[in-house]
């Protein structure tokens, strides 16, 4: 299923976020309980540079030998009693996952959201073929019944106020009727849902690691509703990026200590489960088949590729939350289904540099991703990958690619460049009238539009101070 | 060619190279956790035991905790735990041998689960000090829906079977092949979707009771 997300309109989508109070309450109360929780779960562990080291080292080891470790892989899921299927590219998963629910003689499709399911198209791709998805996690239940698409990658419903949740449960849920209490809601949603776990002929989950020595898939939630739709359905179907292999449980182990910590400032989410086949002789539960769905979808053209690194990413969300422009304009901008810096590493890589080329530029490169991804991939060195790529690819518009090639000119040469800087900060400063920022800049519209522009200090440009032995 | 042979083709094809020797990188994988005392956090000089009731007792976890000197006491103390939140005394119990042998004769114990059971007890393997999580593996006297589905989840574990980190914890499984489904149980089912707010019995259990016996 080919999905028409789009990162084509980022600029206009987050100019249009800059202007909702709401959401820039949300983002605002949100990201900033999630940095103190994390960086008070890193105090607590003490060891955050030597983990993520290990977390690091373990992510390169298992890409430098990915055709080992799937194959590995492959050979313990098998003979545990899970079948894998192999897919090239998101239309080919698509097919097998719909075609597996065919064979089932699905009506209801009960799914744990996995960021690789929302990649491919699988919502979609479910919908077109007839059956009647059910989203289990609260938030994208929450996301199902209002036709949004997740503005997060961890908390997918950040964007919603609890209004908005209310109005929309009173019309979905039995008896219909209007509950404000957020405990509430959280019951009336329970009471649908379970219903639907019980009814439903196949359960659809992704999975945060594969561990090849023993086949076993981890998946990982606070809600437990990974649980009740992997064990309750007759068939259970995983889909899963080749990417997601490590090589045994103490593998595992580094990386779900940093997962948690990064994420939600948890030192282990609620529920992690190691699931390794269908149901044997004697279980009273389980499903009666098990399918997994290993999923390419040009993860193997990055392999070879500078951006490389970025398949390390163990999706915990950390860059985001700490991410000032993610900060600024939430989740839905950014056009795909990856957000903030590892989103515009992720989007531009896999999908078409043309059509998502500002995002790499929606950045100020202050770094701050770099320091908390737990994997240490450098996030920022690749969107200046991808920057160059774009003024390589000709991708930057004329007036940019003018206004550069003018600049660069006159930056080359100081006789040029030193009058024209003096000139400059005359300028600005006269417009200031001595206070400290600008509110308006002639002809700075893009910029004084939602922050101020700060006016130059005194004492004339950095040379000239510079020369005074101002240090 | 086949998806698979396409997709692996294309892996080695980036890589570079054919096929490497799996003894080299296994070696080069134990390295990677060779060291795992300096990447863990420190659990202290607490005793297991009681480092995990502290850790499963605390905020983040939110169970509740009681230690059982013998095994003998556990009917009576899940009796009390029902009478205590006016909770009628019948509940889904999954009991290993070590269990099925006490005097549950006050107890109406259904062996089956109801998808709205109000009360599971389940059995779990070990405990985890590190985290204060239950570890639970499936099997034909552990269902897995036990842990998963009603609202108060009621859990035993041996004080024996405290152990001290993750990787203890899995060393136990690593001479049979995994169970079906092994979890890690670190607390109950909680969300936080809504405006932040967090919220306890999302999908499944709101209450998570373990009892910690020392004898049996
Ligand atoms: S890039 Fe790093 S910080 Fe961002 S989601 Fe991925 S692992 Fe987490």
């Amino acid at each position: 299923m080919t999905v028409t997300y789009t990162s084509e309109h980022f600029k206009r989508e987050a100019r249009l976020a800059l202007d909702q109070p709401n959401l820039q309450r949300a983002l605002d109360r949100t990201t900033t309980l999630l940095q103190a929780r994390r960086a008070e779960a890193y105090r607590a562990f003490g060891e955050f540079d030597a983990a993520r080291a290990a977390g690091s080292r373990i992510k390169d080891h298992v890409l430098r030998h990915l055709d080992h470790y799937l194959e590995t892989f492959e050979a313990n899921a098998e003979a545990a009693g899970c079948k894998v299927h192999w897919a090239r590219d998101a239309d080919e998963a698509c097919r097998i996952t719909t075609e597996l629910c065919r064979r089932a003689e699905a009506k209801t499709v009960t799914r744990v959201k996995s960021m690789l399911g929302e990649e491919i198209g699988l919502p979609e791709a479910l919908d077109a073929a007839g059956f009647e998805r059910v989203e289990t996690d609260l938030a994208e239940h929450i996301n199902q019944l209002a036709g949004d698409r997740p503005s997060h990658i961890v908390i997918p419903a950040l964007h919603k106020t609890r209004e908005e949740v209310s109005d929309l449960f009173e019309r979905a849920h039995p008896p219909h009727r209007h509950i404000d209490d957020v405990a509430e809601l959280v019951e009336s949603a329970r009471t649908t849902l379970r219903e639907k776990y019980f009814a439903a002929e196949v359960g659809i989950s992704g999975a945060n690691f594969l561990v090849a020595d023993n086949g076993a898939v981890c998946t990982v939630t606070n809600e437990g509703n990974a649980e009740l739709t992997m064990q309750l359905p007759r068939v259970q179907i995983v889909t899963a990026g080749i990417e997601k292999l490590v090589p045994s449980m103490d593998h595992a182990g580094v990386l779900l200590r940093l997962l948690a910590r990064s994420a939600l400032g948890m030192e282990l989410t609620q529920y992690t489960t190691f699931l390794t086949g269908a149901k044997r002789p004697g279980d009273r539960d389980g499903p009666e088949e098990m399918h997994l769905v290993l999923v390419d979808a040009g993860r193997t053209e990055l392999l070879g590729d500078e951006l490389a690194p970025i398949l390390k990413c163990i999706r915990c969300a950390a860059c985001i939350n700490h991410c000032p422009v993610y900060g600024q304009i939430g989740g839905h901008a950014y056009g795909g289904v990856y957000q903030g810096p590892m989103g515009s590493v992720l989007t531009p890589a896999m999908a078409s540099l043309a059509k998502s080329k500002d995002l790499p530029h929606a950045c100020t490169l202050n770094g701050r991703c770099d320091e908390v991804c737990p994997v240490a991939i450098p996030l920022t060195g690749l969107m200046r990958t991808l920057r160059e790529r774009t003024w390589r690819q000709h991708l930057v518009d004329r007036p940019t690619r003018l206004g550069l090639g003018l600049w660069g000119a006159v930056v080359r040469r100081p006789a040029l460049y030193r009058p024209a800087s003096r000139l400059g900060v005359r300028a600005l400063r006269l417009l200031a009238r001595g206070r400290p920022a600008l509110r308006r800049l002639p002809g700075g519209g893009a910029w004084t539009r939602s922050r101020d522009f700060a006016a130059p200090p005194p004492g004339g440009t950095f040379m000239a101070r510079y020369r005074r032995g101002e240090r | 060619m086949s998806a698979r042979a396409e997709v692996l083709a294309r892996v080695r094809r980036a890589l570079g190279r054919e096929r490497a020797d799996p003894d080299v990188i296994r070696a080069e994988a134990d390295g990677l956790v060779g060291e795992l005392a300096a990447i863990r956090p420190p659990v202290g000089d607490h005793d297991a035991v009681e480092r995990f009731i502290a850790k499963a007792a605390s905020e983040r976890v939110a169970a509740t905790v009681e230690r059982l000197a013998a095994a003998d006491d556990l009917p009576d103390r899940v009796a009390a735990y029902l009478a205590e939140r006016g909770l009628a005394s019948r509940l889904a119990a999954a009991l290993p041998p070590a269990l099925a042998g006490l005097d549950w004769s006050g107890l109406t114990l259904a062996d089956a689960i109801d998808p709205n059971e109000a009360v599971a007890l389940s059995w779990a393997e070990a405990a985890v000090a590190e985290t204060g999580s239950l570890v639970v593996a499936s099997s034909p006297a552990a269902p897995v829906l036990f842990n998963f589905l009603a609202l108060h989840h009621l859990a035993v574990v041996r004080a024996d079977d405290v152990v001290a980190y993750l990787e203890d914890a899995w060393q136990r499984f690593a001479h049979a092949p995994l169970p079906r489904a092994l979890g890690l149980v670190t607390g109950t089912s909680g969300t936080a979707d809504i405006e932040g707010q967090n919220i306890k019995g999302a999908h499944g259990p709101r209450y998570l009771h373990i009892f910690v016996v020392d004898r049996f």
